[in-house]
């Protein structure tokens, strides 16, 4: 595409919309770039007002906003960069868009969730990474037919090829299902193109949250931006790297065994990675950091050379030496607010910033390592409390030099699907699981133990001294906070039917969730009913229960009732995430049935019961 | 000199830094020994007095003082915390004056020294006052009253700086006979070296606005880095340095140096990396400050809980600098520091299988640990003294396992085992 022909196609439509502007006054927000194969023309996809923005990189203007689905998160090119694939996370879909006419062309259907789309080599098929529903489809470019869905792991998000094409690479936001209170485990899905089937699942250990992929020019070494809790260790301190520290994964030939190499320094952190990128000469890798506003810069070479100097054991030690990014990180570019993806011109002299939460786009100049230009795309010029709670909500900025953000474990407003140990209630006592955050504003107290009647005291004091251990909010910006948290909506549950309807298995789950008798018909005690506790419009009474479920290392046995909405994304489950599903709940952790009569369901019944829960 | 004025070179070097120098505040003294404090001794032993500098007019700051230093600028730039004495034969008191204008106010009201102090946000202060252990910090309001010690440990602790991260970065003791840099949170929690490569003496360590710590040790200069966990020289000079720095805009540091023995220590405006110190400003002075609004570090929010002493967690004995043999270790053994300076035996805990301990320690009081084998034999042991706020709940990475050492994200043990630390603490016959 010349530019030439894309100022022609393009501005005369573009101009007319550039006026109208966004939909709404919605905040853009945008979260990934692509640039068009001559570098003339940058696409960036925002959440916030289902768009893709063409930005002419000439002038820095906007040419066209084409509206795509419902909250999009992603932007690829086709290897010809005739298409533009855009996944639309809540539309459930794929948004074709010819980067002639800068018009969707075709709408293609994906799993649960769609956060990442891109095409193979040859550009005929898109593999689209499917959060909610745990993996990867196949969609067929020809017949715009999802041939193949690969079972990939949980919070299937980000895909990359890998530069000869024979691989794709999946990285999941959350860890797998696992074992109680033991290190979370993640995954690399590798996607085997020529055959399409899972190649090798690469193990990321102790990993939770895990982002983009990059790879070196020659595919050798890949990296990917990852999360690392430290949820088993008691929560006392933030300083020496104490809750979660941000790496990147090296794998790949060159890399032989996983090796988790620290971007954080002894007093400062830069948190939590996501984007990446490696320009073609492979000298830099640029990892965005959307807590810290900042651009960590890897030297590949100086990088390359430390590993090599390293034994195995040292290797395997890195993950926890803070001391290590001397090494091997040159810099640190502030950027805008929020950064998340990247995205690199052809020649890699402009590294283009998508700062989701400043609705900017930062224009890195690689040479120089600085910022020389903001680009924006537009939006609302006053800034709501809640879109400043949400700036809150995303910044590092509060914890003990920057440790940490609400959105750390909070990924997106959700979870981080790990449990915690936290100080004030003693070491190795009270675990809890991370709770989502989707549509609370409504069900106090919080807490799992409900001794907070409310959000401001939930994220006040208690966030201050127990979790950021440093000066937090003033009490506006609390307030802001807060408005946001309570306007965190909740996503389209998938598991309900277009018509409205219960399928048949939905509906037996239903009388089950609502009965007042067991199967042989003897009542069950009306306080031992699930509607007893999960009623009302969230599915929770808002009261404290004593359900059998407490363990030996809880101070007590009551907990909050929680709120069953979208209950089946929120695991692990209970308080503790001891159950790692929704079966074990009553199949490990009812056996006196005290949680609700369960012990006289069959399988059978089970499973239907669990169809119900889903739709909640 | 005292009650005169004197009109200093307005410095236009060729460094841009240097362009436009700031108003200062320094300490003029025949003599400085940085030393003298770890003994507890006398750093101006021949008086001292503060000066302040605006543009070419150089005058003393406090007339009515027969001894004055150790100015701290409170955060809005208009006022000056300084240690001084009315009359020669007082001891140090701590001080604070208006910048434009006004009768100095006495803030301590101890009956010994009290020096080196400096701003805390939330209108207080710390600094360090002689006690009968040593100099020890202690925090007070800006008003007096009450102070609360922040150190309890023997020996001569200064206030160093004040991190904008909220802790206190002071000057003591170290078991390897050095003096060194470390760092407590304002409540008196979570005190540790700032780093762990224990080389020289290191002196008065001053935070740059980049975050870096400058410092002087061996009579040169050299800074701690974020990102590494031991100390970086400065670009060397021919001659030597002395006291703390300050940063002036635009990077130049505000430096008491002397280019040979023979020559007084003299401040300069020194740029690091671009030429030796070379115009002296003023002779005779130290402890510069630059006069100018400044960011207000962050609160602390203490997290002291009302238990009993302090909870201990070490989630492994192994991840140590010390090398000691993964297996080795059964037990930890504390000890305790009674007024008389002997160590008391408080018990022994166990050590599981993965290293992990979980003790309750006194709080307050010099605490040290002791790692044995299954035998009893002591495989490693502190050779200094630390302590816990009551409340307090710490975890250790390691034993002296450095800063830089993040905890592996494991189960300790320990806690497996049981949730209930292994209480150490004075019998009654003890």
């Amino acid at each position: 595409m010349t530019r030439r022909r894309f100022l022609l196609g393009a501005f005369a439509i573009g101009s007319l919309l550039l006026q109208a502007g966004p939909p709404a006054e919605r905040y853009p927000s945008p979260v990934e770039l692509a640039v068009s194969k001559d570098g003339l023309c940058l696409f960036a996809v925002c959440e916030g007002t289902d768009e893709v923005v063409a930005l002419d990189l000439a002038s820095g203007t906007i040419v066209r906003r084409i509206r795509v689905g419902h909250v999009p998160k992603s932007v690829s090119l086709s290897p010809d960069g005739k298409r533009l694939y855009s996944a639309n996370s809540w539309s459930d879909t794929v948004s074709e868009i010819d980067t002639a006419s800068l018009e969707v062309v075709r709408t293609l259907p994906a799993g649960f969730e769609p956060t990442s789309a891109i095409t193979d080599r040859a550009g005929s098929f898109v593999y689209v990474a499917n959060r909610i529903s745990n993996d990867v489809s196949i969609l067929d470019l020809a017949s715009g037919v999802e041939i193949k869905r690969l079972l990939a792991g949980r919070g299937a998000s980000y895909l990359e090829r890998s530069p000869d094409g024979n691989r794709i690479y999946c990285t999941h936001i959350y860890p797998n299902p696992g074992y109680f209170r033991a290190p979370p485990q993640s995954e690399i899905t590798v996607i085997d193109t020529a055959r399409q089937i899972v190649a090798e699942r690469i193990a990321l250990h102790s990993a939770a949250g895990v982002f983009h992929i990059a790879f070196s020019p020659d595919g050798g070494l890949g990296m990917a931006a990852e999360m690392r809790p430290k949820n088993l260790v008691p929560l006392a301190h933030v300083e020496r790297g104490g809750v979660i520290g941000n790496a990147i994964a090296i794998f790949g030939p060159d890399a032989g065994e996983v090796v988790h190499v620290p971007i954080d320094e002894l007093d400062r952190y830069f948190t939590p990675p996501f984007g990446i990128a490696i320009p073609t000469d492979g000298k830099w890798a640029y990892v965005s950091t959307t807590g810290s506003d900042s651009i960590t810069v890897i030297d590949m070479e100086r990088l390359s050379a430390y590993l090599r100097g390293l034994s195995p054991s040292e290797r395997r030690a890195l993950a926890t030496d803070l001391s290590a990014s001397a090494n091997y990180v040159s810099s640190r570019i502030t950027v805008g607010s929020g950064p998340r993806g990247l995205a690199l011109s052809p020649d890699g002299r402009k590294l283009y910033v998508a700062n989701r939460t400043g609705d900017t786009i930062s224009v890195v100049d690689t040479a120089a390592g600085k910022v020389t230009g903001t680009l924006r795309v537009s939006g609302p010029a006053v800034q709501t409390p809640q879109r400043r709670g949400e700036r809150l909500f995303y910044t590092a900025r509060f914890a003990f030099q920057g440790h940490m953000g609400c959105a750390n474990c909070h990924i997106d407003g959700t979870l981080d699907g790990i449990s915690w140990d936290f100080e004030p209630d003693g070491f190795g006592k009270d675990i809890v699981a991370t709770r989502p955050l989707e549509e609370i504003g409504q069900t106090a107290p919080y807490k799992w133990n409900g001794q907070n009647p409310d959000l401001e005291t939930e994220c006040g004091p208690r966030t201050e001294k127990f979790f950021w251990r440093s000066e937090s909010y003033t009490p506006s910006e609390l307030a802001d906070l807060v408005s946001f948290i309570k306007a965190i909506p909740l996503r389209p549950n998938r598991y309900r039917q277009p018509n409205g309807r219960l399928t048949v298995a939905q509906e037996r789950g239903k009388a089950i969730f609502e009965r007042g008798q067991r199967m042989d018909g003897a009542a069950i005690a009306k306080g031992n009913r699930c509607l007893a506790c999960h009623s009302g419009p969230y599915h929770t009474n808002q009261a404290l229960a004593e359900v059998g479920t407490g363990k030996t290392t809880d101070r007590s046995p009551w907990f909050d009732t929680p709120q069953l909405t979208n209950l089946s994304l929120t695991g692990p489950y209970l308080h503790d995430g001891s159950a790692q599903s929704l079966e074990e709940i009553w199949t490990v952790f009812n056996p006196n049935d005290t949680h609700g009569v369960t012990n006289d369901l069959t399988k059978d019944e089970m499973n239907d019961l669990i169809e119900y829960l889903k739709t909640l | 000199m005292r009650c005169g004025l004197r009109l200093l070179p307005l410095l236009l070097c060729a460094d841009v830094a240097c362009a436009i120098p700031s108003d200062y505040i320094y300490t003029e003294a025949p003599r400085y020994d940085a030393v003298a404090v770890a003994n507890g001794g006398e750093r101006f032993p021949s008086g001292a007095v503060l000066h302040i500098v605006s543009g070419t007019r150089d005058s003393v700051l406090l007339p009515g003082f027969a001894a004055s230093a150790d100015a701290c600028i409170s955060f809005d730039g208009r006022r000056v915390l300084f240690s001084g004495k009315e009359n020669p034969a007082e001891k140090w008191q701590i001080w604070e004056a208006p910048l434009t204008g006004g009768a100095p106010r006495r803030v301590s009201t101890t009956p010994e020294d009290c020096v080196t102090p400096f701003y805390l946000p939330g209108d207080r202060i710390v600094f360090a006052c002689r006690m009968r252990e040593g100099f020890q910090l202690r925090t007070a309001p800006l008003a007096g009253r009450p102070a609360s010690p922040l150190t309890y440990v023997p020996g001569n602790q200064i206030v160093s700086d004040v991190l904008r991260d909220g802790r206190v970065l002071f000057e003591g003791s170290h078991p390897a006979g050095i003096r060194d840099l470390y760092t407590v949170y304002t409540d008196g929690s979570g005190v540790e070296t700032h780093r762990c490569d224990h080389r020289h003496d290191r002196h008065m360590g001053r935070e740059l606005s980049s975050g870096d710590i400058v410092f002087e040790t061996g009579g040169k200069l050299a800074r701690f880095t974020s990102a590494r966990a031991v100390e970086i020289p400065l670009p060397q000079t021919a001659g030597e340095f002395s006291g703390p720095v300050a940063e002036e805009d635009g990077g130049a540091l505000m430096v008491s140096y002397r280019p040979s023995r023979a020559a007084p220590y003299s401040l300069y405006r020194w740029v690091p990396g671009r030429d030796e110190p070379r115009t002296p400003l003023v002779a005779n002075a130290w402890q510069p400050v630059v006069v100018r609004p400044r960011a207000r570090p962050k609160i602390h929010p203490s997290a002291l809980g009302t238990r009993e002493g302090a909870n201990v967690l070490c989630l492994s004995v192994y991840t140590s600098k010390l090398r000691i043999p993964e297996g080795s270790i059964a037990q930890v053994r504390v000890w305790m520091r009674d007024t008389s300076g002997a160590g008391i035996a408080l018990g022994t805990a166990p050590v599981a299988e993965d290293g992990s301990f979980f003790v309750t320690v006194p709080g307050e009081r010099p605490v040290r640990f002791e790692l044995l084998s299954k035998d009893g034999r002591t495989i490693a042991s502190e050779k200094g003294w630390s302590w816990l706020r009551s409340g307090e709940q710490r975890i250790c990475v390691g034993c002296h396992s450095g800063p830089e050492r993040a905890p592996e994200n494991a189960l300790p043990q320990i806690l497996v085992h049981s949730t209930t630390p292994v209480k150490m603490s004075l019998t009654e016959r003890q």
